[in-house]
């Protein structure tokens, strides 16, 4: 009776502990590694997204002008379509069939003024923002996979677990004692770093997989916000060499004091141009790409210690660019004039 | 492939073109203002701004097509999937995390019998 009482349960405790020993043997490598280089990419993808949403902003008043320009030199007649007078109708009519609003979007889109001017300001470039924030939406997806949060608190589990453990390792070690094998100094710990291995493991495949397979679709949306800042942002470059000849000619003829104040001037503005060039979105962007690179070629090499290395200088780079971009377009915004919606 | 998409929706042979022509509008304003001939260098002046005009109007509209483009479109469509296949390992590895609690509590259960049982053995 007692043999058979207690034994069942010591076999089963004596397999899981086999197992488990099989499990500490083999190595496991831990995504809490890229922790700090996944917030790192994190942040950097946020302040990218927001260079990107600043020079957005500053697209948007550039269109806002130019379609006020181009209104006010065609100076038609305005008037409202015939799909404002049919809302109405279609509301009451709605509303006395169903007792609800039949409205579509079709119909309120049915609605416009006449001339409509520029129709692509409100929303601007919805598709290329959606794949802003879907690149954001990567990055905390990242985050999660190599976050330690269940891992506290399956620690705080075993950790009362392991108050109340002592009988049954007593139990256990008198059975590996009876067959002479090694007895355990404690159950809970052995199966609590067993389950952490597991969970390391399957968060560092989960991330390993991950940057495998999404790197050319993340290269991909990156070079495609490159090439969209790329375009909102040539309009800034041309602007400001509009500045620089603008100066040039007025300092062409300059003498004594005003010759050096001029000098300085233009020196300033070429400064400036120049600045332009070095803080352009699109390096920024590429930095992304090097960044996520460093990172998949680091997972697939886990032990390779220059390449985690890298991964790290370049989240920083990326990070600290990142930044200097956001503070440069914010200031840039800052600077411009809003011309209105 | 892509290299040729992007080559077409910015027009770079006609940007390049019109970057060749600031360049000699700019030699030109150089030589107008070492004569100090201002009027002249005001005309490139006004000369060059165009091209800096057509140059932007290019960009805006480069960028209505790539906004347009089956490229971004797709790549919508892939990122959102790759977010939503991470985000389900995430929730599996949590799924694991609490079943191994779990599995911590029964065992503490076991732990409770065996020791019961032991106490009515001896």
């Amino acid at each position: 009776m007692r043999v058979s009482a207690i034994c069942g349960p010591v076999i089963y405790v004596s397999r899981v502990i086999a197992f488990v020993g099989i499990l500490l043997i083999s190595s496991a490598c831990s995504p809490y590694l890229y922790e700090k280089e996944i917030t790192l990419f994190n942040k950097g993808i946020d302040n990218t997204v927001a260079s990107f949403e600043e020079l957005k902003q500053k697209e948007r008043e550039r269109r806002v002008a130019k379609r006020n320009e181009n209104l006010k030199n065609d100076n038609r007649f305005i008037s409202l379509t015939e799909g404002c007078d049919m809302l109405r109708s279609k509301y009451e009519e709605g509303f006395n069939k169903e007792a609800k609003i039949l409205l579509t979007e079709a119909d309120y889109q049915d609605c416009q003024i006449i001339p409509v001017g520029e129709p692509r300001i409100d929303p601007l470039l919805p598709n290329l923002t959606a794949i802003g924030e879907e690149l954001k939406h990567y990055a905390v997806a990242l985050s999660a996979v190599s976050n330690a949060e269940d891992v506290t608190k399956l620690q705080s589990a075993f950790t009362e677990f392991n108050t109340n453990i002592k009988e049954l390792l007593k139990a256990v070690n008198q059975e590996l004692s009876e067959r002479g094998e090694q007895k355990f100094d404690t159950v809970a710990g052995l199966v609590y770093q067993a389950g952490i291995i597991y969970l390391n493991q399957r968060r560092f495949n989960a991330l390993k997989n991950a940057v495998n397979e999404t790197h050319p679709i993340i290269k991909k949306a990156a070079e495609l916000l490159a090439e969209g800042s790329f375009d909102m942002y040539g309009p800034e470059l041309s602007a400001q060499n509009n500045k620089l000849i603008t100066l040039r000619i007025a300092v062409g003829n300059a003498t004594g004091d005003d010759y050096v104040t001029a000098w300085h001037a233009l020196k300033a503005e070429r400064d400036t141009y120049v600045e332009l060039f070095r803080s352009s979105p699109v390096g920024v962007f590429q930095e992304l790409i090097d960044t996520h690179e460093a990172l998949r070629q680091s997972v697939n090499d886990p032990n390779n210690k220059d390449q985690i290395e890298q991964v790290l200088a370049n989240a920083k780079a990326f990070h600290n660019n990142a930044k200097a971009a956001l503070d440069l377009f914010k200031k840039m915004g800052k600077d411009g004039d809003g011309t209105g919606g | 492939m892509a290299a040729t998409q992007r080559a077409k929706r910015l027009r770079i042979d006609i940007r390049l073109a019109i970057l060749e022509n600031f360049k000699a509008l700019s030699r030109q304003l150089d030589v107008a203002l070492k004569e100090n001939d201002i009027d002249s260098a005001k005309q490139i002046q006004t000369n060059i701004s165009a091209l800096h005009d057509q140059l932007d109007e290019l960009s805006r509209l480069s960028l209505d097509a790539l906004e347009d483009s089956d490229e971004v479109k797709q790549t919508i469509t892939q990122l959102r999937q790759s977010v939503v296949d991470l985000k389900d390992d995430a929730d599996t590895i949590t799924d694991l995390a609490n079943a191994l609690k779990i599995g911590a509590q029964i065992v503490q259960k076991a732990t409770e019998i065996v020791s019961t049982l032991e106490g009515i053995t001896h």
